[in-house]
């Protein structure tokens, strides 16, 4: 199978999740920066 | 007389330290082992004798003195950079974090463990050196992306093993193999000489027949004590939605008959965007994993990695963001239910391995691709840091092991050996992985 078919393949496999993410509007999700995965969100991180 | 790798870690530890077998005498028959068994499995990708050698005879002081243990190939070794499962040492040969860890713990490194091509899989079928294959049933898959540290252990060849979880490649192997399998938390030890010192969501794992053999090597690379708690008033949340849904049923009732005959406190806990953690955790695995594939290696891999990473560099960077702002409050939602339960749990594959020969798995929602499955089930330990721990907790009528996966606050991973603790000695099926796997020939 050539390469550009290969990611259509796997574009097509992730695709029903990635729809659901595109779906989501942004002003729902406000930036938060808590972002460091090592530990757990405190509320100083601006809830 | 038993062969030194039917022990337990603690117990090869105990023999060794108590004088009734050499460092030397074990690294033999572990050797000898491997070359008996991995021809059938390619759980192990190199060996260095001479190396190992050298580190049993140094006799350094620790909790795993003269104990040998392999490695995943993302860990760089003194005299092996990492290959990450391709064809190129891509490392620098230097001690990694993980390396200085078991080192000065006592360790013997013995071996360095397949595993899926750049960690870009679950299955462990792609990888420079061939596929790995499930010491249960050889035509099926291992799982990944640490495949072969999972099967190395289940089918006896060493005790203990070290692999990394980007996006579930500790605990989804662990489920197909029938071993424990624990995914420590983000950070927390040192990163130097790993691939996954370059995302965010990478961290190393580690692997044992029983969770004290996991707490042993999770005690080595933490550098800290785990101390064993009572498991017995545990609060278990389940998140139903989306981890219990489209899961073979026969692999979800194992994992609740387990709770249920270990007398857990089970309640529901709602994960709000977990349906959507699939997709977050999907889009930042894969552009952190393309990020770092150098374009001169894109014509050395194997076609479906190469397929991977030119679907991860097509991805909207607004979709980037929107994964990143999902993350965050996936973080806030696990926090927040970490003050009503102390676990959250649910299967660690949706299904059992499939066969090598046609890897897809069979839900009830019909055949579906491993990967964007078995990643549902695993990422969001990965977005939000937190470790997370596979048990194995009985057989599906394939013959094949079903895993229950609980993921704990972070830095709380003795909450979770403690758990499966008490799983496994509530549903005792271990007993027969440890005689079964790797050993009907």
């Amino acid at each position: 199978m050539a390469d550009d078919e290969l990611v259509a393949l796997i574009s097509g496999a992730f695709e029903p999740a990635m729809a659901m993410l595109d779906a989501l509007d942004l002003a729902d999700l406000p930036v938060e920066p808590d972002l460091d995965p090592g530990r757990a969100p405190r509320p100083q991180d601006g809830a | 007389m038993t062969h030194p790798q039917d022990r337990s870690l603690v117990a090869q530890a105990r023999a060794v330290a108590d004088g009734e077998i050499s460092a030397a005498e074990l690294l033999d028959a572990t050797l000898e082992r491997v070359e008996e068994r991995n021809p059938r499995l390619n759980a192990v990708a190199a060996t260095f004798p001479d190396e190992s050698r050298a580190m049993a005879a140094a006799g350094v002081d620790g909790p795993l003195r003269g104990v040998p243990v392999t490695v995943k190939d993302m860990f760089s070794l003194p005299w092996r950079g990492f290959h990450n499962g391709t064809t190129r040492e891509i490392g620098p040969r230097a001690a990694s974090g993980v390396f200085r860890r078991l080192r000065d713990a006592g360790a013997v490194v013995v071996g360095v463990d397949n595993q899926h091509e750049l960690g870009f899989g679950t299955t462990g079928l792609v990888s420079a050196y061939g596929p790995s294959a499930n010491p249960w049933n050889p035509a099926h898959c291992t799982g990944g992306s640490s495949g072969g540290s999972a099967a190395v252990v289940a089918a006896s060849m060493v005790a203990g093993s070290v692999g990394s979880d980007s996006g579930g490649s500790t605990r989804l192997p662990a489920g197909w193999c029938g071993v424990v399998g624990l995914k420590l938390t983000y950070g927390a030890l040192p990163y130097d000489g790993y691939p996954g010192a370059n995302s965010t969501l990478s961290a190393p794992g580690v692997f044992g027949r029983d969770s004290a053999d996991a707490r042993l090597m999770a005690e080595a690379l933490l550098g800290r004590a785990l101390p064993r708690g009572d498991a017995s008033r545990l609060r278990v949340g389940l998140v139903r939605s989306p981890f219990w849904e489209d899961v073979d049923p026969e692999v979800a009732q194992l994992c609740e008959s387990a709770l249920a005959t270990a007398g857990m406190a089970v309640r529901d806990v709602d994960l709000a965007y977990a349906e959507v953690s699939t997709a977050a955790g999907g889009v930042r695995a894969s552009v952190e994993m393309s990020a770092v594939a150098p374009d001169s290696l894109l014509p050395e891999l194997d076609a479906l990695t190469r397929g991977m990473i030119g679907y991860a560099r097509q991805i909207p960077a607004v979709r980037l963001l929107r994964a990143d702002r999902v993350r965050a409050r996936l973080r806030r939602e696990l926090a927040a239910a970490f003050g009503h339960v102390d676990v959250v749990a649910w299967p660690t594959n949706p299904a059992t391995a499939p066969p090598i020969a046609a890897p897809v798995i069979q839900l009830p929602s019909g055949p579906a691709m491993a990967d964007p499955a078995n990643l549902r089930q695993a990422v969001l330990g990965n977005l939000a840091g937190v470790p997370g721990i596979s048990v194995p907790v009985g057989l599906h009528s394939t013959g094949l092991p079903v895993g229950l996966q609980l993921l704990a606050p972070w830095c709380a991973e003795a909450t979770l050996l403690d758990a499966a603790e008490h799983l496994q000695a509530a549903v005792r099926v271990l007993a027969n992985v440890k005689h079964s796997a790797g050993n009907d020939d």
